[in-house]
Parts: C-alpha cells; sequence; structure tokens
C-alpha cells in the first residue's frame, strides 16, 4: 500500500489530496496519513497541505524496490528485492535462501557489517555509499559452466561503468578496476550437484560515493570508487537499475545461445592483464608470469618463462616491479 | 556339475603341473588357480562344498581395491562436480571444515571448489562420519574425482 501511495505522488508534479488517493486506493484518510508519516521516516520529504493535499518533494537516496524499480527493464531479475537498512553479508543471507526462492531474487543493502570477499576476506561496505547487492539464480547449466557467468558478471557491469568515461579495466576473473585500482568485485557462489546446479548467488559490490575517508590507509592504495575517481555524486538507484538491466539482458541470451565469446571479447580487450606481469599465488606455490591471453573457456593463458599455461584457478596480482611501476 | 564330478576335478588338476585351470559347463565356469603347490595340496581335502568354490571363483574377478569398496555397503563417495581447486577450510587461517572421524549431517560443508573464482561449497549428501578425505588442501580436482568417503550412518 506504501508503494502505491508512492506511486501515486510520483505521478504527479503537484499536489494530491487525500481525498483522491482515498478514492484511487479505498482506504481510509487516516490509513493514508499513516503511510505517508512512514514514508518520510524512511526519508521521503512529503509536503503536506492541509487543502491540497500531498506532494513530494524528494526521495532518500535508498536502495529499496521502490526506489529502483522505475527504472528496472528486467524480465525478471529484481523484480522481488528484500531490501536491508544493515545485513551481516548479502551473500551469506542469499545462500541461506537461495534454494527456496524465486529465480531472480536480488538481496541488497545499504550496509554489510560482515560484507565478505574470496576466501573469508573481508570487504567494507560503509551506509549508502555503494551497491552491495546479491543475485539468486536457478540456471539450468552443469555446475562446469558456471565460471562462465562470472564472465557475464564482470562483462555486464564494465558495461555498465562505461558511461562515466573513465579507464576502466577487468581483472579476470572477478575484479573491476578504475585506473588500476579496485571499485568493483564478484563473489559468485554455488550450491551444485555432480551434474546440475541447484542455485548460484552472484555478489557484487561497487563503491559507488565513498570518500577516501571511508577507506584505511592500506585500502587506498588498492581500492577507490566511481565518486572518486569522477569527482561527481553517483545516482546509486539508477546504476543499480542497470546494472541488473545489462546483467540480465547478457545472462538470458548466453543461456539462449551458449555463446560465452562475445562477453569474453569484452573481458580481453579490457583485461587489466594481458601482456602484463602477474604473481600467481596458488595455496602451495607462488610465481611470477606473463600475461598472453583468456582462451575461449575463459581461463588465463600464462607464459610461464617460456611454458605456456593454462590457469583456472588460483590468485592473481599484477606485479609493479616487473610491470615497470 | 556335481560335488563327485568336482572332487574329481580337483584332484586331477592338483595332482597336475597346472598352476591355472578353466572350465564352462552348463552355466557353471569354475577356475582354478596354484599360488603354491605345497598350499594346495593340503586343502584339497577341505574343499568339499562346491558352493563356496563358485563363490570364491567369482570374486577372484574382481580387483581386490573394488572389492573392499563394495563390501563397506554404507560407505558413499562425495565427487567434485567440476574442475578447479580444493579448498578443505573457509579461508587460509581457519581449520578444515571437516576430518577423518567427524561426525557431518545432511547438508553439511565438507570444502570449496573453486573455479574462476567461483565458490561451491560441497555439502554432505548423508548423516554420517568422514571415513577419508582423499584430496589435500589446494589441490586441483578433476570433474568426479572422488573427495571425500562418508561412511553413512546405520538404519
Amino acid at each position: 500500500m506504501k508503494s502505491k501511495i508512492l506511486n501515486i505522488l510520483r505521478s504527479s508534479d503537484t499536489y494530491v489530496s487525500g481525498e483522491e488517493i482515498s478514492k484511487l486506493l479505498g482506504i481510509s484518510r487516516a490509513a493514508i496519513w499513516k503511510h505517508i508519516n512512514q514514508l518520510k521516516k524512511e526519508g521521503y520529504q512529503i509536503d503536506s497541505l492541509t487543502k491540497n493535499g500531498y506532494k513530494l518533494i524528494s526521495s532518500p537516496d535508498i536502495l529499496s524496490f521502490d526506489e529502483i524499480s522505475p527504472f528496472l527493464k528486467t524480465k525478471f531479475i529484481g523484480h522481488d528485492i528484500l531490501y536491508y537498512e544493515s545485513i551481516d553479508s548479502t551473500n551469506t543471507f542469499a545462500k541461506s535462501i537461495s534454494q527456496n526462492c524465486k529465480d531472480g531474487l536480488v538481496i541488497i543493502a545499504e550496509e554489510q557489517t560482515k560484507g565478505r570477499g574470496r576466501l573469508g576476506r573481508t570487504w567494507v561496505s560503509p551506509k549508502r555509499k555503494g551497491i552491495w547487492m546479491s543475485i539468486i539464480l536457478h540456471p539450468n547449466l552443469p555446475p562446469s559452466e558456471a565460471h562462465k557467468l562470472t564472465i557475464i558478471t564482470a562483462s555486464s557491469i564494465y558495461n555498465t561503468l562505461c558511461k562515466f568515461n573513465v579507464d576502466i579495466k577487468i581483472k579476470w576473473p572477478n575484479d573491476i578496476l578504475i585506473n588500476g585500482k579496485k571499485i568493483c568485485g564478484i563473489l559468485t557462489e554455488m550450491n551444485a550437484e555432480l551434474n546440475h546446479i541447484n542455485s548460484l548467488v552472484i555478489g557484487i559490490g561497487i563503491n559507488v560515493n565513498t570518500e577516501v575517508e571511508d577507506f584505511n590507509e592500506e585500502l587506498t592504495k588498492i581500492a577507490t570508487s566511481l565518486r572518486i575517481e569522477t569527482g561527481k555524486f553517483i545516482d546509486r538507484k539508477k546504476l543499480t537499475a542497470e546494472i541488473l538491466n545489462n546483467f540480465e539482458d547478457f545472462y538470458i541470451d548466453y543461456l539462449s545461445t551458449k555463446d560465452i565469446r562475445p562477453y569474453l571479447e569484452i573481458v580481453r580487450k579490457n583485461s587489466a592483464l594481458i601482456n602484463k606481469y602477474v604473481e600467481i599465488i596458488k595455496p602451495n606455490e607462488k610465481y611470477i608470469a606473463k600475461v598472453v591471453d583468456i582462451d575461449d573457456d575463459g581461463q588465463l593463458v600464462i607464459d610461464n618463462d617460456g611454458k605456456i599455461e593454462k590457469l583456472l584457478s588460483g590468485e592473481v596480482s599484477l606485479h609493479n616491479m616487473y610491470n615497470g611501476k | 556339475m556335481d560335488v563327485k564330478k568336482l572332487q574329481e576335478l580337483i584332484e586331477c588338476v592338483s595332482n597336475s603341473n597346472l598352476t591355472y585351470f578353466e572350465v564352462e559347463e552348463g552355466g557353471t565356469k569354475i577356475v582354478m588357480k596354484k599360488e603354491c603347490e605345497g598350499v594346495v595340496l593340503r586343502e584339497v581335502p577341505k574343499i568339499e562344498r562346491p558352493i563356496s568354490v563358485d563363490k570364491v571363483e567369482e570374486k577372484s574377478y574382481e580387483k581386490v581395491e573394488n572389492v573392499k569398496i563394495q563390501e563397506i555397503r554404507d560407505e558413499i563417495i562425495v565427487k567434485s562436480p567440476m574442475v578447479g581447486t580444493f579448498y578443505s577450510a573457509p579461508s587460509p587461517d581457519t581449520s578444515p571444515f571437516v576430518a577423518v572421524g567427524q561426525r557431518v549431517k545432511k547438508g553439511d560443508i565438507l570444502c570449496i571448489i573453486e573455479a574462476m573464482k567461483i565458490m561451491n561449497e560441497i555439502e554432505a549428501e548423508v548423516d554420517g562420519t568422514i571415513a577419508a578425505v582423499c584430496v589435500q588442501n589446494g589441490e586441483m580436482v578433476e570433474y568426479g574425482q572422488a573427495l571425500f568417503r562418508i561412511q553413512r550412518d546405520g538404519e
């Protein structure tokens, strides 16, 4: 009901009388008044004049369904959004419900108290500064194809961020960098049986309006935000919707064609790693190699002292000393 | 083949210089092998029940290892659904999800398989006890490779 009232206020440039809303929705004027107060609490600025009724002055900078849906063009992703002021981690929560929820459900939080990166690393996610969300999918794919969805995610986010006219690169396979610093991380977690994916949770963390002081000293060296890089305050709602729109486009297309090449091409063309020296860290070994290519399966092709190898797994970090920095 | 005929056959083979003998008759196949002549000779009078002879022969066709796994009927093997790196713990500085001898419940996380930063948590499919961890932390695993053996709880 709250959403319906909000939609009525949104669609009007002038004051809407309580009587009119009451007629449209079939609820009492007292009930409307209660909902309006609730909206005000959430940060909506609503002007109310006894004679004229209500007028929406401004909406808060929040990523609730009501705020994102006007920009959504998706067929199913984000049609249901679970929105939280604060959560431990959107991925942790998404995983806990992923088996028994709708395909395309999105979890969004304004703040993560235990934002996670890979292998238990923390991800700084301060309140209302970024986009911290998880998409739950039930793709009809074998688990061996799941890694291609990381390419879909990275390439769709790349395409979305292109409009900011900054130097964006994709660091194989799941990070997005601006001017060499991390702006976005993707953490995909899967629940699968031998031949079937039960559910897939794609966690996306984007530093949008994060400011320098939000990062600690260590992080300022390796992380940045759209605001820091563009000097502008970014509309998070629109950006969230655009990412979901682009992602779904790529995702639906890939599921029907099973052809990953167009997306691989984006990742290759804008790779932060190709022709660079990287340090490869595996759980049991560490070495330096030059990245030559990304193959058609999405694997990183490296030249390890004259020996060409393919990498499906393992940590890769740019090696400044060898790259002349 | 009746008992008398079988006994005759065994005696005949035992007394010969043959170390291997195979015969098929009416759907029954009999294989005799002499590992060490002395032992076989001494055993001759004991082999009186043809049924038990048949049983031994059937098993002799399987590899010892397979027999062992089949005999432990309540053990299930957890296989990897994809190629990737095997992680025994949620992060490098925490203890492994499970260890040999540990009780697990259906749905408990056993390990993570990672490929291109897709983290796949492998869950126990049954209630039971970890009988073996077949892979080392950080090792690459193939599709279908055995990761764990779980001794399923008795009915």
